[in-house]
Order: structure tokens, then sequence, then C-alpha cells
């Protein structure tokens, strides 16, 4: 285990420092969960290697705080792959409102200097932490999405068990934050599941992000909700992502109905379709198109 | 065998053992909701009862012929529980809280989960309660305890409905928030001891934990998480999720006060308290007046008290801490008899809006006026439960500057605006033609509730031994 954080401690230095932060930043733009999960492991190793480079945390408790992690990425990942969508119902706006959201927060922090004064943490460490809180601060604000909402959580969690390891060195808080961790991960991972069951999507207007409570009443049901939450194109290899996962998607053939039978048309709820379509109707209209 | 056998006859291991065992085999039962409902609220009104009138000064007392010891430690890992005198009177309460909820549960379900894990959760607040030692003081472990239990509120918040889950996740939010705030504080408190001359650690410590303890009270805009559940949660399982949590959280501070009395000293508590306390009364009220949806409304209007009780909390003078319990337990009351007919309300009509509710009432008479008059008492309407509370809170507060008071007095005026709009909506014509008549059971149920509600207000000085007896516990 010291072999693997010896291996990593570039982390230390103040390009680990940037990298750290810039992932934080790629999380927040992309919002993608692919995205998120990958960059809260990478984070999770990053402050943990810094941790056991820069004060002491014994490499083992730093290589269980990976492996707790890994855990709970995984559990989120087998939660999300199982939804409908890939992505979220509840998307935050477009990527250039949340880069915009991005710069403004690291320009005022910059501009204002405010870094968390914590006992036996190196300021430029303490300033890494502060970004992390101020991260997970503004994906909280972003979205109700249950999947972002646990990841700003986790990364909330992350210099808060390094900065603590070091205040409390005592193995058993140490193993209660990691088994509370994952406690909280089990709950989002329930939550996603019942947030992302077939439920609503529909194209949002850009202002109404503002106001999630104000969802329309008359949501409807579509096949392609991915397709229609962000008005804007997202990030080239994140969109090549979702282009070629839609593509496979499109390439199966469509489950055809017994000969001689009615096609199954699932009606759509009001609003789902303007001129009163089904989706096998839309389906079969787009496949013709 | 025999250790085992031995540390099953310390109360804390009776306690939290019966009650997960109990939780066990109700979730194996878990679709006889009614029967398992009502077993669970026998059980721990029992053990309430039992809690209530339990003499510590005897060692031990005998149990369905087991010895039982009372006052005996349990040590699990570096975690000690005892029960003690200071922590009897809130456990009872606790138990209190989940047997009302598991009864009003036997007329309404909650979801299939909700006896199960309530049960597990009262454990869980027993255990936090009766933590009389650990690796840290079990004052600053407060947040990573109410980590997990609120983790697990949130399944009986949400109750496997699909849709929004805003409110359970939002719970929580407070608690991860405050954590390492309390326990950086620690480092202080050990700088303390190392140099008493310098003031300075005491006044970060004093900080930290103040500043986590505000967190955890879940002031406006931390609130958002008891207004969302009340929309989509179902209604007990709120009630009692939301009472645990914020009993839970008074408790544990003033045990933090009377650790570390330099918090109150070198920190501006009672400034944040007093600030917050405002802005979430005011909002409350701001945002009732604005609410159609019955549920919404409810929850606004306990967020309303809510912030009634943490300006009681601010105000200084021997009467607050009294009074705040005196809130608490009008709070109880108004949010049971509430919940009560939320509950009956959402069952029969399907959902809280206000087009589901139109001319419920003239089916459901005695649960539309249970509701009605308990979301009235949580915003100080006189003849409920909560007005006599809520007018000593005003004169408390309005001897210390009196626009504040005239502020809340103006918003709890939003929240009864509504109630009384809301009273229209479900006493006017009927829109729902199939809807069936409320049982005489439940009529009589929703009927004994109000009687507890209305004698509360007429007799207030009923609560005058409860909130004495639990007053000894916080006052340490």
């Amino acid at each position: 285990m010291e072999q693997l954080f010896a291996g990593l401690d570039f982390f230390a230095t103040e390009t680990g420092v940037l990298i750290i932060m810039a992932v934080i930043g790629l999380m927040i733009l992309t919002w993608d969960w692919r995205v998120a999960l990958a960059g809260l492991v990478v984070v999770q190793t990053g402050v943990a290697a810094m941790g056991v480079a820069r004060t002491g945390l014994p490499a083992q408790w730093a290589g269980v705080q990976v492996a707790v992690m890994l855990i709970a990425a995984a559990m989120l990942a087998i939660s999300a792959v199982q939804t409908p969508t890939s992505r979220s119902l509840r998307q935050a706006g477009n990527w250039p409102l949340r880069t915009l959201a991005v710069v403004l927060i690291y320009l005022a922090w910059r501009t204002i200097d405010v870094t968390i004064p914590v006992p036996g943490i190196a300021p430029d460490m303490a300033g890494l932490f502060t970004w992390l809180g101020l991260a997970m601060l503004l994906m909280l604000g972003l979205s109700d999405n249950p999947l972002f909402s646990v990841v700003a959580l986790l990364l909330w969690f992350i210099p808060a068990q390094v900065a603590v390891a070091g205040i409390v060195p005592h193995p058993s808080i140490f193993a209660l934050i990691g088994g509370l961790e994952l406690l909280v991960t089990l709950t989002a991972s329930y939550l996603i599941l019942v947030d992302r069951l077939p439920a609503a999507a529909r194209r949002p207007v850009m202002t109404d992000v503002v106001f999630p409570d104000q969802e329309p009443k008359d949501w409807g049901v579509t096949d392609d909700a991915e397709e229609v939450v962000d008005a804007l194109p997202l990030p080239g290899f994140v969109q090549d992502m979702v282009d070629s996962g839609r593509a496979a998607r499109r390439s199966q053939p469509p489950a055809l109905p017994a000969p001689n039978s009615a096609a199954p048309a699932l009606p759509l709820p009001p609003g789902g379709s303007e001129n009163g379509e089904t989706i096998s109707e839309q389906t079969a209209a787009k496949e013709q198109g | 065998m025999a250790n085992l056998t031995a540390a099953l006859t310390a109360l804390p291991a009776f306690l939290m053992v019966s009650l997960l065992l109990l939780a066990a085999v109700a979730y194996l039962f878990r679709d006889w909701e009614r029967t398992v409902a009502i077993i669970a609220g026998v059980y721990t009104s029992g053990l309430a009862f039992w809690f209530w009138r339990m003499d510590l000064s005897q060692p031990t007392q005998m149990l369905l012929g087991r010895p039982i010891q009372l006052v005996a430690p349990l040590t699990v890992g570096d975690f000690t529980f005892q029960v003690q005198t200071l922590n009897a009177p809130v456990i009872a309460l606790g138990l209190a809280m989940g047997a009302a909820a598991f009864l009003l549960a036997a007329r309404a379900s909650q979801g299939h989960t909700f006896v199960p894990l309530g049960l597990t959760l009262l454990a869980g607040y027993s255990a936090l309660f009766m933590a009389a030692e650990g690796p840290l003081a079990p004052t600053l472990l407060t947040p990573l305890f109410l980590i997990g239990l609120s983790a697990v509120s949130a399944f009986i918040l949400q109750a496997g409905r699909v849709g929004r889950v805003a409110g359970p996740l939002r719970l929580l939010i407070p608690p991860i928030l405050a954590f390492p705030f309390i326990l950086v504080a620690t480092w202080y408190i050990d700088q303390i001891a190392l140099n008493p001359q310098d003031n300075q650690p005491a006044q970060m410590a004093a900080l930290f934990i103040a500043f986590g303890y505000l967190l955890l009270l879940a002031p406006t805009p931390l609130h958002s998480a008891q207004t969302s559940s009340a929309e989509t949660a179902p209604p007990v399982a709120l009630t009692l999720a939301t009472l645990l949590y914020q009993l839970a959280v008074l408790y544990m501070l003033f045990r933090t006060i009377s650790a570390f009395p330099f918090v109150v000293q070198d920190a501006p508590l009672a400034s944040w308290l007093e600030w917050a306390g405002l802005a979430t009364a005011v909002w409350g009220g701001i945002a009732a007046f604005g609410a159609v949806h019955a549920g919404r409304l409810w929850g606004y209007s306990a967020l309303h008290d809510w912030g009634v009780i943490l300006m009681v909390l601010a105000t200084a003078g021997a009467r607050s801490l009294p009074l705040a319990l005196f809130l608490l337990g009008l709070r109880t009351i108004s949010m049971f008899t509430a919940a009560a007919g939320l509950s009956v309300l959402e069952q029969q009509t399907g959902g809280l809006s206000a087009a589901s509710l139109r001319g419920a009432a003239s089916r459901l008479p005695w649960n539309s006026a249970a509701f009605l008059l308990g979301g009235l008492g949580l915003v100080g309407f006189p003849l409920s439960a909560g007005f006599p509370g809520h007018w000593a809170a005003f004169q408390i507060v309005a001897e210390t500057d009196w626009r504040q008071a005239a502020v809340v007095l103006i918003a709890s005026g939003g929240a009864i605006f509504s109630y009384i709009r809301l009273a229209r909506i479900l006493f006017g014509p009927l829109a729902n033609r199939s809807l069936l008549r409320e049982r005489p059971l439940s009529a009589a149920m929703a009927a004994a509730i109000l009687l507890i509600s209305v004698s509360l207000a007429l007799a207030p000085q009923l609560l005058d031994g409860p909130v004495s007896y639990i007053l000894s516990a916080f006052n340490g």
C-alpha cells in the first residue's frame, strides 16, 4: 500500500493540486454520471495520496478510504445503469451555464481569498479543501438529482475524512465515517432508482431550471429524454459517448408485434405529445424519417 | 453465551436488541401492516410508560421474570451506553412519539416498511440518547449518529413512492455538512487543556461547535427537507422522522452546552439562533401563505413553528428553556393531530392537492377537522393547541424586540389565511362523488385526537408535569 501511494505522490505537488481542482471542475461542466463517478474516484485517490505524503495519514487508512469510494462509485453506477435514461431528468442547465457558474465561483473565491483554517493542514491543501467545499455547494445548488447530490456529499466527505484522521487519529471514528459513506450511498442508490423510474421528461425552458419546483403538470414520458434535456450541445467527448450509446440503441430492431395483431401503442400522458401521438407512432415515424 | 445473556440484562442492551428484533419480525410480516403497526404501537407505548415511571435509584427491576440491570452500562467497541436520570425522560418521549406514530399507521398505511424502519430509528435515537462514552465526547459525535439516522429516515419518507425524491435527499445534507466542523472543534478543545491561559482555542472551538449545531438545527435555508417531504412523504412517517430528529438535536445541543459552557460564552450562538429563527418563522409564514397543496401548507406551518422555537431558545433568561420545551410538546401534539387527519385524507382522496381535496370534508369531516386544527396549532391560532405556547413566545420575544414579535405575528397571519382558504376548499362542493365516508373507528380516533388537542388549548397546564420532567434532562 505504501508503494502504491508513493507512486501517486505527484498529487502532493502543486501540479497534483491543480489536477484535482480541474477534475472537480470537469465533473461539474460535463454533468454526466460516468464522468462524475470516475472523477470522484480520482479526487479521492489524489486527496488520499496527498494526505499520505503531506499529513502523515497512514497508507492503510488511505487505502481503505479509496476502497470505500470505489465501492460507493460502483453502487451508484449500478443504480445509474438500471435507469431508463442515461442522463438526469432534472438536468442542471446546459454546459455553458455550468461553465459560467464554475468560473464565477472560482473568481469570487480567488478574489475574496477565503480559506477554511484546518489544524494540521498546509495552506495550499486547505485551499484545495475549500475549493472542494465550494464545488460541493455548487453541485447541490445546481440540481435536485440524487446522483449528483450524493456525489457532492461524497466530495465533502473526502477532505473531511483526511482532516479528521489527522485531528482525531482514532480507528473507530475513521471506520464509522467510512461506514456512513456507504450508508449514505446506499440511500442515494435507492433514491436514484425511484427518481428515475419512468416518470417525466420534457424539454425544459432554460429559465425554468432555476425554479425546479415549478415543473409543468403535463410532463409526459418520452423515450428520447436524453435528446431533449440539454438545449445546447455537450462538450465533444461526452457528446460522442452519448451519441454512440444512442446509435447502439437505435441499431437494435424494434420489438415487432405478432402478425395480425395491433401494435402495442403506449398512450402518452397529456402533454407528452402535442399532436396526441403514441410512443410507438413517434418511433415508427422516426424510423421512416 | 453466558456473557451474552448477562449483557442482555443491561437495560441499554435490552432496549436496543428488543426494538431491533421486533423490527426484524415486523419486516418479515410487513404485508400485515395494520397488525404489525398495532403490535409495535402497543410495545413501544409500554416501553415509553416504563421509562417514564422508571426509578433509577433501584439497580434492578424484574421484567417478565428476568432481572434487568437498570443502570448497568453496555460497552460496544469504543462506545458505552447507559440509562441515566438525564436521558430516561428523553428516551421515554422518543418512544412515546414512536408509539403514537405506529398507532396512527394502523389507521392509514404509511408504507410497508414504515414500522420496521421506524423501530430501527427508535433504537438508533435511543442509542444516541444513551451514549455515555465514546472515542470522543458523545455530544461531538452527534452529527455522525444523525447522518446514519437520517439515511434510515430517507427510506421511510420515500416509502417506495416513485417520483420526487428531493425531501428525503435533502434530509442528509445538514448532518453531513455539520460533522467536520464539530469534529475539528475537538482539536481546539484539546489545546485548551494544554494552554489554559490562551483563550483563542476556546473561541475557535466554540465557533466551530456553534456553527455545526446551527447547521444541524436546519433553519432556513436548510429547511427544505421538511417542506419537500411534507408534499410527498406519508404524513405520519414525516412527523415521526422530523420530531425525533429535532428532539435529538435540541437535547444534544443542551448536553453540549452543559459539557462545554464556553460554547455560549465565546460564540454568538444566541445571536445566530435569533436571526436564524426569525428567518425561519417568517419564511415559513410567507411560504405557507402561497401554498395551496395541503402537505406543503402543513410543512411550512411546521417550519414557522420551528422558527419560533429557535427564537425562544435564543432569548436569554430562565424562562426560555422551559418555554422551548413547552413549545416542543405542543408542536408534537399539533403535528400528530394534523398528520392523523392528513394521512386519512391522503389515503381516501388519493392526494393532497387542492383538486383532490375539493369538498372532501363533507365525507371526512372529523379527519378534515383534525388536519385543520393541528395545522392551525402550528401557527398559534387561538383555541388550538399551539396558541398558549405561541402567545407566551411572542411575549418573551417582544420583551427583547417588539418588532421581531410583530413580524412573526404577521407571518403567522399569512399561514392562517392559507388554512382558511383550504378550509373553504375542503368544505366546498364535493368534486369526487365516489369518495367514501370515513369509518366510525377512524372518525372516533380523529375525534379523540381533537379532544386531546382542544384540551391542551383550554388547559395548557396539563403539560406542566411532563415538561418539568423533561426539563430535568435538558438542564443537565
